[in-house]
């Protein structure tokens, strides 16, 4: 499970965790740049209600931007934004920034992978002083819902290599090109997966088509294990290279689009392990892990650890 | 002449499916409040409407349950004030007044406190819900702002007088009728997906019913599966039967003289019984504390 550290009680800790902690304290106090000295963790969980801050110092934590991100890349972002009631998108504090954190690691763009409403970035408060950065961003500008195919911005892929259940799909071409894939989801309920978080999020860079085959391909209408299955198939595409989970406010039921009953648990968690993570969010939702099949797929497939205890999670109290 | 007599009644069949389509989109617009309805309040985005499996390109994911429990159309309108405070009017036509029942229920939670509207309405910190015949509707304020709740009223108001469809419940809740015992957060469930939302027996254990109830009593739950014959009834309480034995999260398995008790790693003992082309399932009482109740349920179901 999670080692919960806070300012007080990092020093008092030994070993391998105590020096993720120094890590992670030290970013507290803004000397981050020791934390490759160290054995990083592999999931950082940062508690705290001050979501830009705290993204930033999960990430520290994690090892810094400029460990995902090289000098000079081109930084693919997908963002889950695209609902308009509470508890169902990412918090924009969180999103403005990643943003900001890839463009002081060097990157030379960053597109967007699916539009992103002004009125999004408008709900943050740093949005005023960030909003020129923002407005540079790159956009796949058709990838807005419901998306349809065409040749300039989707590619169709078919066969899937190594797919059990999805046969073609029709993805983003800026998602396959991009030198660093970063996955920025929300952890919240879905009606028929149960969660929607960083696999799931994945369905965000095909088109409507391809994303209502994953519903209603298998022949059966409402086939949870199909779509899943699906999912974790179009997942094997392309390595998420870093996920940016928000999990501080979100719905319990009524998933995705909401309105649903609000859970506040003020946590963003960082990290590569996209299967684990999103284990570790679906206790935060109100799931046991291995209820949830995306999870359990992925596992299956390769694309992560399925038991989150099993990897070493530094959790902090900003 | 045939050719004639063809054009003519390729012409008579367009004009009335353009007839047709144009009164049945009427009807759901109908429904929905208009510009003037509100002072101050304006229609934001022009009204839309989806049918069957079109619902896909209206909800970004969640379309499936809708889908699972009977959805025919919903018409969608979202309304702006000159506060840029918003509020969208969504109203589902579901298949049946069971199914919109269903889709209330399974939308519904505890925190929901009741309105006197529809059959049944329920008031959120910042939405609101109600069914009223084979209608779900759902009014949702942009932003958590108590001022807007009265205005939330209003419009479910309007939709509430323009429906003139009553509605009943399914036969199947009157299982809940039991004696000293009152049945809290009512889920009516069509298929496995709604089924997964409210509880989870483990992958496939309980499968292929028509229709099923949950209801929930201090930390316990009932449940209630109908199936469409005893065989099949039979067929799946034997899959239920073999599924809960294989699952590692169970354990203490003990055979009974009409269905099997279990217990989940927490403790809790889960009651199975199979009656008629129901099944009944109990979680939180034993087997012997169980009867009582399991006697009730039975004669609500012979009912």
């Amino acid at each position: 499970m999670a080692k919960k550290i806070n300012r007080r009680k990092f020093i008092s800790n030994t070993g391998k965790l105590s020096a993720a902690a120094l890590a992670g304290s030290f970013v507290l106090t803004g000397k981050s740049s020791f934390a490759s000295l160290f054995n990083l963790p592999d999931i950082v969980v940062i508690n705290g209600t001050h979501y830009f801050q705290n993204t930033i110092q999960a990430m520290e934590a994690l090892g810094g931007m400029g460990k995902f991100v090289p000098k000079g890349s081109k930084v693919g972002l997908l963002i889950n934004s695209d609902f308009d009631v509470p508890g169902t998108y990412v918090n924009p504090d969180i999103s403005i920034a990643a943003v900001k954190m890839i463009f002081d690691a060097g990157a030379s763009e960053i597109t967007k992978l699916q539009v992103i409403k002004p009125e999004y970035w408008q709900r943050s408060s740093h949005y005023e002083e960030y909003k020129d950065m923002l407005d540079s961003l790159k956009v796949v500008s058709s990838n807005t819902f419901p998306a349809e195919y065409n040749e300039a911005d989707f590619v169709k892929i078919s066969p899937v290599e190594g797919g059990k259940s999805l046969r073609e799909t029709e993805v983003v071409k800026a998602w396959l090109d991009c030198d660093v894939f970063i996955n920025i989801p929300i952890a919240k309920h879905h009606a028929t997966t149960l969660l929607t978080g960083a696999l799931k999020n994945i369905m965000g860079v095909s088109t409507r088509k391809a994303n209502v085959s994953f519903h209603l391909g298998s022949g059966i209408k409402n086939d949870p294990e199909y779509l899943a299955q699906c999912i974790v198939d179009q997942n094997l595409l392309k390595k998420t290279n870093l996920c940016i989970m928000d999990a501080t406010e979100f719905i319990t039921n009524n998933g995705p689009s909401g309105p649903g009953d609000i859970r506040t648990e003020y946590k963003i968690v960082v990290g590569t392990d996209i299967v684990a993570i999103d284990s570790l969010c679906s206790s935060y939702v109100g799931y046991e892990h291995d209820e949830i099949l995306t999870s359990v797929l992925g596992n299956q497939a390769g694309l992560g650890t399925l038991d989150f205890s099993k990897l070493n999670i530094l959790e902090l109290t900003a | 002449m045939k050719l004639l007599v063809r054009i003519a009644l390729l012409f008579i069949t367009s004009v009335i499916s353009f007839y047709c389509l144009s009164q049945k989109e009427a009807s759901m617009q109908d429904l929905l409040p208009g510009d003037r309805y509100l002072t101050n309040w304006k229609v934001k985005d022009s009204v839309e409407i989806f049918t069957g499996d079109n619902l896909f390109s209206y909800i970004d994911g969640g379309a499936d349950i809708y889908l699972e429990y009977g959805f025919i159309e919903v018409a969608s309108c979202k309304y702006a004030n000159l506060a840029a405070s918003s509020i969208r009017v969504e109203i589902y036509k579901m298949t049946s007044d069971s199914t919109a029942f269903g889709i209330f229920t399974i939308n519904s939670s505890e925190k929901g406190n009741p309105v006197d509207l529809g059959n049944k309405a329920l008031l959120y910190d910042y939405y609101l819900d109600f069914w009223k015949g084979p209608y779900f509707v759902r009014c949702t304020s942009g932003q958590r702002d108590n001022g807007l709740m009265d205005t939330l009223k209003l419009f479910a108001g309007y939709v509430n007088d323009k429906i003139m469809e009553t509605g009943r419940e399914p036969k199947l809740t009157n299982v809940f009728r039991v004696d000293k015992m009152e049945f809290r957060n009512i889920k009516y469930i069509t298929g496995i997906i709604g089924l997964g939302n409210v509880f989870n027996f483990g992958h496939g254990a309980i499968a292929g019913f028509k229709e099923g109830v949950i209801g929930y009593y201090d930390d316990k739950m009932l449940f209630t599966f109908s199936y469409p014959d005893d065989r099949k009834c039979r067929e799946w309480f034997a899959s239920a039967k073999g599924k809960m034995q294989m699952n590692q999260k169970y354990y203490d398995y003990i055979q009974m003289e009409n269905g099997f008790t279990i217990k989940d790693k927490a403790g809790t003992s889960f009651c199975f019984i199979p009656y008629k082309r129901f099944i009944i399932i109990i979680k939180g009482l034993g087997w012997e504390e169980a009867q009582p109740v399991i006697e009730q349920i039975r004669k609500n179901l012979s009912n």
